[in-house]
């Protein structure tokens, strides 16, 4: 398995390749959509949720769109953005598919993101569903005592069930807190030791190459022309 | 020989609410205490101030390291559980004990067997059903290893199979404990002795023929 940080580095190169594209003539765009394949296959993601996922950018490519028809950018130059932002967010979606967010989480404090960052990342995906299932609850037990009507009213119950679900996840928090305290929490956690195979430097190597193959061909080289 | 001494135990809530009166009891190595009564008789805010999380009047001694000693399981398996995978989190008092990664690695292994969760390292921590998470609130404390486990309603809402599984459970650990529960074969199964609080006071303290006394429960109001 290729590990969390060797593909955050990678998907990180290929993205940072794609922006600094000028032109992204149809060759290139060929070697990186063959280069995405290659990582698919790498990272083991399914192809299917890839694209999937892929596709999520959809709206706010829209929105973007929406907005250039008013602005002086060429055809050209929008069919550019859209090519650059569906590569950019088919790399995301590779890395988001085929790895698991507590993993995610690892590899990046073992790429030196601040123990408490890591921390609070893993709290909200720890207790997102908590929260919403929380606000669901709510919802349901008011939906049950409620006909409609009164609606000046209902926004007043609306701001107590927000106060109160506020004061049950910030009581929720001190509780956690104190479990933490309990077993010995010290806010300075170290990531673990871990070791890196053939596939982690197949990742990052062949994905800083294509990297420094674009920067090469496209800005060094006509800086040195 | 006495591992907890509590000597005169009193907390005030910052509201003003009295929770604990003068509270004084021994715990000794490897005994197991029934901590009984009604709710809002203050067992949870006993275990808190044993636990060194509230700040009481009175004296509590124990033998060792209080942290290292006691280990608080909570009630709520939500607030226990705060790590995004099971083996993060059973992980996480040992690593914070200093333990060398392999250590911390059987630490978690035995911990996660002792509590039929044998192989659950990978799963996360949301997805666990209920008793699954009680299962593994109770390892994360196990795999520190402490003296005495403070255990706050171990098999409330339970369904009756995993309430069996759990005292089992309970009764295969070697530790001594202090359970705070209204679950009256729980304490019959696992404890030695009783203590009954009432209006944050300890009123009755004794061994489990109390809990045979159908007088003295009635009038405690626990059966």
């Amino acid at each position: 398995m290729v590990r969390p940080e060797s593909r955050v580095i990678a998907i990180f190169c290929l993205i940072l390749a794609v922006a600094l594209d000028p032109a992204l003539p149809w060759w290139r765009g060929a070697l990186y959509l063959l280069y995405l394949a290659g990582l698919i296959r790498l990272f083991q993601a399914p192809l299917l949720r890839v694209c999937k996922r892929t596709l999520l950018v959809l709206p706010f490519l829209l929105v973007v769109l929406v907005f250039a028809a008013w602005s002086a950018a060429s055809p050209e130059r929008l069919f550019l953005l859209v090519q650059k932002a569906l590569l950019s967010a088919a790399a995301l979606a590779v890395l988001g598919v085929g790895t698991d967010f507590p993993s995610l989480l690892k590899g990046l404090h073992r790429l030196g993101l601040p123990s408490m960052l890591v921390m609070m990342l893993s709290f909200m995906y720890r207790y997102l569903d908590l929260l919403l299932g929380e606000a669901k609850r709510m919802e349901i037990a008011r939906n049950q005592r409620y006909f409609g009507g009164g609606y000046l009213r209902q926004l007043r119950v609306l701001g107590n069930m927000i106060g109160s679900l506020f004061l049950r996840t910030y009581e929720r928090g001190e509780r956690i807190y104190q479990a933490m305290i309990l077993r010995g929490y010290s806010a300075e956690a170290k990531p673990e030791t871990v070791t890196y195979g053939l596939v982690d430097k197949i990742a990052v190597f062949s994905a800083l190459g294509v990297l420094v193959f674009v920067v090469g061909t496209e800005h060094l080289w006509r800086l040195w022309s | 020989m006495a591992l907890v001494v509590v000597d005169k135990l009193s907390y005030r809530y910052p509201d003003g609410r009295q929770a604990l009166s003068e509270v004084s009891f021994v715990i000794r190595r490897g005994e197991r205490i029934g901590l009984l009564g009604l709710n809002g008789a203050g067992k949870s805010t006993l275990l808190l101030c044993l636990a060194g999380v509230l700040k009481p009047e009175g004296r509590i001694s124990v033998d060792g390291d209080r942290r290292r000693t006691l280990g608080l399981v909570f009630q709520d398996p939500n607030d226990q559980l705060f790590m995004t995978t099971v083996y993060d989190d059973v992980a996480f008092g040992p690593q914070n004990l200093g333990l060398t990664t392999d250590d911390v690695r059987s630490r978690v292994k035995q911990a996660l067997q002792l509590v039929d969760a044998a192989g659950y390292e990978e799963r996360l921590t949301h997805h666990l059903s209920f008793g699954e998470k009680k299962r593994v609130a109770l390892a994360t404390v196990l795999a520190m290893q402490p003296e005495l486990l403070l255990l706050d309603e171990p098999t409330s809402n339970l369904d009756p199979k995993r309430r069996r599984e759990f005292i089992k459970i309970i009764q295969n650990t070697r530790q001594a404990a202090l359970i705070a529960t209204h679950d009256l074969d729980l304490v019959r199964q696992v404890c030695d002795r009783v203590l009954i609080l009432q209006a944050g006071r300890l009123v009755v303290e004794g061994g489990l023929a109390l809990l045979d006394d159908l007088d003295l429960m009635r009038r405690m109001e626990l059966i």
